[in-house]
Formats: C-alpha cells, sequence, structure tokens
C-alpha cells in the first residue's frame, strides 16, 4: 500500500455527487459488472469512452498549438504587425500581455463542459444498459 | 506626526523588515492552525480530501506563484521586453495541457505522487526509484531560485548580508512543514495566494496610475532604448541568434513542464474527485491569468524608471525598487513593505511545497515512511537548500526556473500522458525515456553552466533543450515500449478503467480496494 487513504466515512461523504443516483447494492450490476470483470463487452465501452476523452483533449489541443506556434511565425513574418494598436498598446504586447488569457480561460471552460457531458453520457449510457438487463 | 522623519533614517527602513516579518508569522500562524486539526496519520498527509474546489484552487496557485513570478518575469520584460510575455503565458498555459491530458484521470487513479504513479501504472519497482530521483533533483534545483530571490530581497531591502534571507526562508519553511504536514499547508498556501495578489496588485495599480499621469515628462528621449524592446523576436535568442527556436523551446518547456512538477501534482489528490480536479484546474486558470498582469505593469515601469538596473545587472530586483524609486517617505516605505511582505510569501509557498515532495520522497522511498521520518526528511531538505541556496547568487531566476521546468517536461509529462492514455506503454519503454530524456536535457543544461558550448547553434541547443529533449523523451518512450512488449504490465485495462472511469459508477468498493 503505498498511497495513504483517509477515514472511511470522509470518503464516502466526498464521493457522492449530483449527477447520478446512489447505489445501494454493494456489487455492481450490469454495464457497471461488464467493466469491472473486464469482459470484452466492457472493455468495449471502456475503450469508447477513452476515445471520446482523447479525442475531445485533441480537438482542444489543436488551437491550442496552432495559436502558439503560429503566434511566433506570424511576428517573425510580418514585422509590421508592431505598428498596429489596440486601446494604445502596441498589436503583439497586447496579445501576450492581455488578450490571450480570456482566451485560455475560454477554452479551458469550453473543454471543462464538454469532458464532463462525456462522462455523464457515459453514466447514463451504462445506467440505461444495466435496466435493460434487468428486465 | 511627521512623513519625512522616516524617509531621512535612510539606513534604518523598519517597514520592509517589520513586513517581511508579518508574512513569516502568518504563515507560521496559519499553518499552527491547520496543525491542531491534523490529528491522523492521513489527515496529514493528504488534507483528508475534504478541501473546497476554491480553497484548493488558491492553493495551487501559492505554491506556483514563485521567486520566478513575482519577481523573475518583471526584470525579464524590462530587460528583453515583448518576447518575455511568452514565460507568464507559458506558465499560465501548462495547466491547460496539464487540465486536458492529466487532471481527472490522476485524480480517479488515485497516486498520491509521480512516484505512486509510476509504480501503480507500471507495477515497477524501478520506475519508482527514478521517478522518485527525478523528484528529488527537480524540487531541489527548484528550490535554488526560491533561496535566491529571499536572499536578493532581504537584502536589497533591508541591506542584510545575502545568507540572512536564505537561511531565515530555509529554517521557517523546514519547521513549518515538519510542524504541520498537509493540512495546514493547504491553507497557508491558499492564503499565500492572496496574499501575494495584493502585495503584487496595489502597487502595481499605484505605480502605474502615477506613470500615466506623468508619462510626457519621465519617459527617457532615445528612442533605440524602447525600439528593439517593444519588437517581437529581437532579444529572446542567446546573443540575439535563433530568436525562433528560442521561443519554441520556452513555449514547450513551460507548457509540457507545469504537469511534471511534483510539488504541483500533489495538490491535485486533495480534490474530492475528477471531476472537482477539472473544475479545480479551470479555477487556477483564471487566478494565475489575473495575477500576471501585474508583473507585466513593473517591467513596463521598471524600463521606465531603473534603467540604471540594466547595467547593473539586477533586474530581477525591480519589483522590490521601483516603489521608493517613484515614490519617498512613508509611502514609498509601504508600498516596499507590502512587495517585501508578497516576495517572501511567494518564497515561502513554493519552498514549502518543494520541501512537502522532498520530504515525502525522502520518508516514503528512503526512510520508513512515517510521520516522524517525514518530519527528518523535511529537516534534512530545509538543510540542503540553505547549503545550496548560498551558491547560486549570480545565476538569474527565471533562467534556473526554465531549466527545470525543460527536465519536467522532458521526463515526466510523457510518462504521464502516455501512462494515462497508451495502453501498450512498457515498462523498458518508460524507463528509458525518463532516463534519456531527463539525462539530455540535464547535459545540456551543464554544458551550458560549465561553459563548455559557448557560442553558436550548439550554444542555443544546449541552453534551451525542450524543443529537442521533448520529442526526444516520447519517442523513446514510444519506441523501445513498442519493441519490448514483454514487459507491459498485467491489467493493463484494469488501471485504465481506474484511470478514465467517472467515480459516479461507484467502483471503488470492488476494485480500488483490492490493490
Amino acid at each position: 500500500m503505498n498511497e495513504p487513504r483517509p477515514r472511511r466515512e470522509a470518503r464516502e461523504n466526498k464521493r457522492v455527487t449530483v449527477t447520478a443516483p446512489r447505489r445501494s447494492s454493494s456489487s455492481p450490476q450490469g454495464g457497471v459488472r461488464e467493466l469491472v470483470e473486464s469482459t470484452p463487452v466492457g472493455d468495449l465501452y471502456l475503450q469508447s469512452l477513452m476515445r471520446s476523452q482523447l479525442g475531445l483533449s485533441l480537438r482542444v489541443l489543436t488551437v491550442f498549438v496552432t495559436l502558439f506556434l503560429g503566434l511566433p511565425l506570424l511576428f517573425f513574418f510580418e514585422p509590421g504587425i508592431s505598428k498596429h494598436k489596440i486601446f494604445g498598446i502596441s498589436l503583439p504586447w497586447f496579445i501576450l500581455g492581455i488578450g490571450m488569457y480570456p482566451l485560455l480561460i475560454g477554452l479551458a471552460w469550453v473543454y471543462n463542459r464538454s469532458a464532463n457531458r462525456i462522462d455523464d453520457e457515459f453514466i447514463g449510457l451504462l445506467g440505461k444498459n444495466e435496466t435493460e438487463q434487468d428486465r | 506626526m511627521n512623513f519625512e522623519m522616516f524617509a531621512a533614517v535612510d539606513l534604518a527602513r523598519p517597514i520592509p523588515i517589520i513586513a517581511v516579518a508579518v508574512a513569516i508569522l502568518a504563515t507560521i500562524g496559519v499553518g499552527a492552525l491547520g496543525m491542531r486539526i491534523a490529528r491522523t496519520t492521513s489527515d496529514f498527509f493528504v488534507a483528508s480530501r475534504s478541501v473546497g474546489t476554491m480553497t484548493n484552487a488558491s492553493a495551487i496557485c501559492g505554491e506556483y506563484l514563485s521567486a520566478a513570478s513575482f519577481l523573475g518575469i518583471a526584470g525579464l520584460i524590462m530587460k528583453y521586453g515583448v518576447d518575455m510575455l511568452w514565460y507568464p503565458l507559458g506558465y499560465t498555459a501548462g495547466y491547460v495541457v496539464l487540465l486536458l491530458f492529466v487532471a481527472a484521470p490522476l485524480r480517479r487513479f488515485g497516486a498520491y505522487t509521480i512516484p505512486d504513479f509510476a509504480e501503480g501504472r507500471l507495477d515497477s519497482l524501478l520506475a519508482r526509484r527514478i521517478s522518485t530521483g527525478l523528484v528529488l533533483c527537480i524540487s531541489s534545483f527548484y528550490l535554488l531560485p526560491q533561496m535566491k530571490g529571499a536572499g536578493l530581497t532581504l537584502s536589497t531591502l533591508t541591506g542584510t548580508p545575502y545568507w540572512v534571507g536564505v537561511v531565515v526562508v530555509g529554517v521557517v519553511v523546514s519547521v513549518n512543514v515538519a510542524m504541520g504536514g498537509m493540512r495546514g499547508i493547504t491553507f497557508v498556501q491558499a492564503f499565500q495566494y492572496w496574499l501575494k495578489f495584493v502585495a503584487i496588485a496595489v502597487p502595481a495599480i499605484i505605480l502605474g496610475a502615477y506613470f500615466l499621469g506623468h508619462r510626457k515628462t519621465l519617459l527617457p528621449a532615445p528612442a533605440d532604448y524602447w525600439k528593439a524592446w517593444s519588437t517581437p523576436l529581437e532579444s529572446i535568442g542567446q546573443f540575439r541568434r535563433h530568436p525562433l527556436y528560442a521561443t519554441y523551446a520556452l513555449v514547450i518547456a513551460s507548457f509540457l513542464g507545469t504537469m511534471g512538477l511534483p510539488h504541483i501534482l500533489v495538490r491535485f489528490y486533495t480534490n474530492a474527485n475528477g471531476r472537482a480536479s477539472r473544475r479545480t484546474t479551470l479555477f487556477v486558470i483564471t487566478l494565475i491569468s489575473s495575477f500576471y498582469l501585474f508583473p507585466l505593469i513593473f517591467g513596463v515601469l521598471g524600463r521606465a524608471f531603473a534603467p540604471d538596473l540594466l547595467t547593473t545587472g539586477s533586474t530581477d530586483s525591480v519589483v522590490l525598487i521601483l516603489p521608493r524609486r517613484i515614490f519617498s517617505g512613508l509611502g514609498a516605505e509601504l508600498l516596499s513593505g507590502l512587495v517585501a511582505c508578497g516576495a517572501f510569501a511567494a518564497f515561502l509557498s513554493t519552498a514549502s511545497g518543494l520541501v512537502i515532495s522532498v520530504a515525502g520522497a525522502i520518508s516514503q522511498d528512503i526512510l520508513g515512511g512515517t510521520t516522524r521520518d517525514f518530519r527528518k526528511g523535511a529537516v534534512i531538505a530545509g538543510a540542503i537548500s540553505i547549503a545550496a541556496g548560498l551558491q547560486v547568487r549570480s545565476f538569474e531566476i527565471n533562467q534556473l526556473v526554465s531549466w527545470v521546468f525543460a527536465i519536467a517536461a522532458s521526463s515526466f509529462c510523457p510518462l504521464l500522458v502516455l501512462g494515462i492514455w497508451w495502453r501498450r506503454l512498457s515498462v523498458a519503454g518508460a524507463v528509458s525515456g525518463l532516463i534519456i530524456g531527463a539525462g539530455s536535457t540535464v547535459a545540456g543544461v551543464i554544458a551550458t553552466i560549465t561553459g563548455v558550448v559557448t557560442h553558436g547553434w550548439l550554444y542555443t541547443l544546449a541552453s534551451q533543450p525542450a524543443a529537442w529533449s521533448v520529442p526526444l523523451a516520447f519517442a523513446v518512450m514510444i519506441g523501445v515500449s513498442l519493441a519490448t512488449p514483454d514487459t507491459i504490465p498485467r491489467d493493463v485495462g484494469g488501471k485504465m478503467l481506474k484511470l478514465h472511469m467517472p467515480e459516479t459508477l461507484n467502483l471503488g468498493r470492488v476494485k480500488h480496494h483490492v490493490s
């Protein structure tokens, strides 16, 4: 055991979130069981989740890389850009010193929303499967 | 009361000293408060995971905004101009990359430190040992600029010898860490962020307003002084060569190095779950973004009001000097006291985080792992940082910091990203990637420090290694993994499940308790 664990009740309190009803039974059912027991179907579930999340991250990263690789190139090939001004500040100063930050926050916000939605959809998918099997 | 009397007592300037003392006492006081709550060993280490998102985000920022951010960036902007804005931008953007690839999975995996992750993901004690070595290397290296900042601040503002500041920070931090543990430190760190924010924002706004009112009369006349400074790609490369490469190297190091800083990742474990981990990161990005507006103001004002620092080479002290340069009397002393307080908050908080990492690594992997071992580790870490801090007086703060980021980016970053997202990562691949990535970066840094390479492309590549060492580390890790599929750990599916499964699915009871 290499990681210290907090007391049980502290853990339980923190683990309960509002996105899904808490399960009363102690052994997982349906889709969840497939996952835990690493059945081929469970593995497919997991792979689809990872693929969605990774795809989202890579899409946001692309926006990012374009900006951060593109701006130095822009300054390199377009030196005249310093002559342009926004609010009295020369454009490179404005972009690097002020303008990029709201963009970073915005990107992070969009990512967060989408990543949480992927998680929710996945939870919903497993939950639905479970009720089908119960019938 | 005659305020001018204060200014006349030039040698005995009490206010900055009082301010530093307040910062130290407040740090100890808030830490002691936390200690009363820290009872069990697990509380002591991981703050019970009962820390709120905003507190946690403030604590991460408190730990992250170091001497480099509080003093170094303003100095760099003053000295080299617009190109240096990539530093704060990269330090912020690093959290976006961390958010995209690491934040939620790492929390879900339940790894407390990077060595824990290496061992848990790869089932390899060797990978753990190498990671521990790297944590010690990165943290100790990162302690140096904090120590330098402390020595510089005290000597600049109060005239004490350089070593006084180094010893004060080393002793306060190691004792506080040993006494308070993580619970205390989480509150201390959160408090430190807001202290730093006020301490840089208030003087920057007051000085900036003064500057706008007196702009016409105060700007130095020669246009050359401002031209290269305000033009991109003019001064970033060493000897003004290879500016495009230098920009990319800097961006890559700060982008990918953030996730590999040991003292930052520890904080993510104190989030309640993966989702909270993402939310915390978003808050962190917002808090850091608002902070970095102010070093920019100081840098520009420094260029206008303190050009003599450029010739003496002590641009790292511009934030400290500016209030007295522009104002005089009690106002100048009060503002100086405020920045001194904030600067000390920066050294204390970052150094605390690093000492915790070093103490944790020493106690878990070298000593027995008990609370007493952790305390011993904290004292050892403090002693090492004082001894080394006395030696680095002549280095530029941000140069030291950018090397730390380069080492982290070319070792832990590929380990984390591939470990979280790629099933075929093998033990041999991870280990060789860590060794070659970190080794080649350190070789470049040593070649630069010792003067083995002094000019040309070789110098540029050695002194700014990230742009080649990070791709190299990824390539080695992937290539060797593909060649050694027999060392892929067992049950990768189970580990991936643990990394990526939303917590609400209640897997915890079945899976987590088996390990």
